[in-house]
């Protein structure tokens, strides 16, 4: 029923007056109103609906009740337009308050405001608090694929807490960053961690073009940018996007983001990776700075190109450059630039229950072998002078069958390949046991979107034999 | 050094490019949002008071809460035919509001989708042509995530958000349109 249109029809002096002090209390009530927090304003608006309604509820009561008393008493026109026009005062608080920032006044006029420009933000003040974690249960298989033991003990783990923790000075300026605790326990006894994943500042000019620095997160591969629990699929994050991509690489640094229509962009200059660290087995995982003293001699380049132009599509790719010798010299004196180029193509494709996500990387080391002599690596420790990897993942949410709700169940499956020395320096050998075939079947279950619960089972193959099935569970939140 | 100071004259041209580039900023407020989506129309704002009836037939029709009874509705008409109706919904998509203009034509059925505010960091935001999807589409068990809405990886809970606040509006408005004379 239109307020405009609504029935009321006839009235008399006394609701009139009920209707002026309840309209100027509540006018009362919103002259003190201030930008709040949005719990507040939602109980304002709470309280504010509540009124309206009980004041339309007196308005129809008395209305109904006047024609027994006094039938034929007309209702000055006057006195009714001025009931609607507080009415409608008190219908546009109401609204504003629910709006907030949205309905204030435009910084700017509108002209030249096109499709483009609606994507903007309303500047507000003031600290943003989120944050996500992960707690799992490990099961290895007893044998290696050889038969021999695996060694391997099962285990229960919190990996990790984090806190999302954000302030915005302006419409120009915020800072963002999150801080991460590993392993529950940070202590001499415990392999816990307590680490700041990144922590920056952003200027903000518009949608294609904005400024960030401080410890920021690499813009390489699906999962460093994205590794909340609740966007992978598998308990664990893909083996390529560890080792050929270090897990959760953040580096100290600069460099300008945005986004287009259709494309996003980012382009960094960070402290380059730390070749000392590199190894064969766990290719670049341990070469990041982490933004903790790291050794910022050489740096690089790294940057970063999204088509998201189709609903559901992210296809790109990112290329990380630079020499990572960071000072070390080998035996003759002479230093070991080695350097690093990175580079993947990625696409991740959601459509109705359907999700596919593919990458494929590939890094190249130049000076491998001086590395490897300044190191004092041989044989199969070699670091490879090419790493390679790439995974295929699919999974179906099959509640998307039934006509709607927020629950998902999705069987998925994630075949992958890493070899953290697909090629080394003629003199050295390849360790077949880096030569890694991992097929993952799984289920995860989210009964809202903001928490996850995972199965899945991986089976691991290596050249050498010495892959070890396990069995694991998972259960992820993000807020 | 050599490669250093390339990365740092190619970092400084880059941003002296920025800066000179830099200041236009707009922000979107509802009379700029109206504009936008009924350009030269006249609108004409309409405030319901939904009845309880009303208030649960709209929680049925959209599957989502409905939190209000008081509805702001924003009626175009263009040389003299009706344009379509605007909405402004706001609500929270993980801990932090966004603001969106629905636009729902004559038919029933979405015409617009813009988002006015969003104040979770803007990594959560789904990028250009993803809000298009909702155009064309109508109060049916097809307007949810997963069936004709996609997904954005990495932005679900605004993916989520966004699609309920669309079925709630389509709700709205269609009860509107049966209390209609």
């Amino acid at each position: 029923m239109n307020g405009k249109e609504r029935g009321v029809s006839r009235g008399g002096r006394n609701w009139g007056v009920l209707v002026a002090v309840c309209g100027l209390s509540l006018i009362g009530v919103l002259s003190g109103a201030r930008p709040a927090r949005a719990a507040d304003a939602q109980e304002r608006v709470e309280q504010l609906e509540r009124e309206v309604q009980a004041l339309k509820a007196e308005v129809a009561r008395l209305s109904a009740a006047r024609p027994a008393v006094q039938p034929a008493a007309p209702v000055p026109a006057a006195e009714l337009a001025e009931i609607e026009r507080r009415l409608e005062i008190l219908a546009e608080e109401v609204e504003r308050l629910k709006l907030g920032e949205a309905a204030a006044a435009a910084d700017q006029p509108a002209h030249g405001l096109g499709p483009a420009a609606s994507k903007v933000y309303r500047a507000k003040t003031g600290v943003s608090i989120g944050g996500y974690g992960e707690a799992v249960y490990e099961n290895f298989a007893a044998h290696r694929e050889d038969g021999s033991p695996s060694g391997l003990a099962d285990q229960t783990d919190l990996r990790r807490a984090v806190v999302y923790f954000g302030y915005r000075w302006n419409e120009k300026y915020l800072f963002n960053s999150e801080l991460e605790f590993e392993h529950a326990v940070a202590a001499s006894d415990k392999e816990g961690e307590a680490e700041m994943e990144f922590a920056y500042v952003d200027r903000l000019f518009r949608p294609g073009a904005n400024l960030r620095a401080g410890l920021v997160l690499m813009p390489v591969g699906l999962i460093n940018e994205l590794h909340e629990p609740t966007v992978f699929l598998g308990v664990d994050r893909p083996l390529t996007e560890e080792l050929v991509i270090p897990t959760t690489w953040r580096e100290v640094g600069v460099g300008v983001y945005g986004e287009t229509r259709n494309l996003a962009y980012r382009s960094y200059v960070t402290n380059s990776l730390d070749a000392a660290r590199f190894s064969g087995e766990e290719g670049l995982a341990e070469g990041k700075g982490e933004g903790s003293q790291s050794r910022a001699r050489d740096l690089a380049w790294s940057g970063r190109l999204d088509f998201t132009g189709v609903p559901g599509l992210l296809a790109g790719g990112s290329l990380f450059a630079g020499r990572t010798g960071q000072g070390l010299r080998g035996a003759d004196g002479r230093a070991i630039g080695a350097r690093t180029t990175l580079g993947e193509l990625h696409v991740d494709w959601r459509w109705r229950g359907l999700q596919l996500r593919g990458l494929l990387a590939r890094a190249a080391i130049s000076d491998a072998a001086a590395l490897d002599r300044a190191l004092g690596l041989a044989g199969g420790e070699s670091i490879g002078s090419r790493l390679a990897g790439g995974y295929l993942e699919a999974g179906f949410n099959l509640f998307s069958l039934r006509p709607r709700g927020e629950p998902s169940l999705v069987p998925y499956v994630r075949w992958e390949r890493v070899d953290t020395q697909d090629e080394v320096p003629s003199g050295y050998e390849r360790d077949p046991a880096n030569d890694r075939r991992l097929l993952t079947l799984g289920l995860a279950y989210k009964p809202i979107d903001a928490l996850v619960v995972k199965a899945d089972w991986r089976r691991e193959r290596t050249a050498a034999r010495t892959g070890v099935d396990r069995f694991a569970l998972s259960l992820g939140y993000v807020f | 050094m050599c490669s250093r100071a390339r990365i740092a004259i190619a970092f400084v041209v880059g941003l002296a490019g920025l800066a000179a580039g830099a200041g236009a900023r707009v922000f979107l407020s509802t009379d700029e949002a109206l504009r936008l989506a009924f350009p030269g129309c006249a609108v004409a704002k309409q405030t319901t008071f939904l009845t309880a009836a009303q208030l649960q037939r709209a929680r049925e029709l959209a599957g989502v809460e409905v939190p209000s009874a008081l509805v702001v509705a924003y009626a175009a008409t263009c040389n003299g035919a009706p344009a379509g109706t605007a909405y402004f919904d706001a609500h929270i998509v993980r801990t932090l509001p966004e603001t969106l203009l629905i636009v729902v034509d004559p038919q029933g059925k979405v015409a617009r989708v813009e988002v006015l505010s969003f104040e979770e960091p803007e990594d959560y935001l789904p990028r250009g042509p993803w809000y298009a999807q909702f155009v064309g589409r109508g109060l049916d068990p097809e307007l949810e995530l997963d069936r004709a809405i996609r997904r954005v990886s990495g932005a679900s809970l605004t993916a989520r958000s966004t699609t309920q606040a669309v079925r709630r509006v389509l709700a709205i408005d269609r009860v509107r349109r049966e209390a209609e004379p």
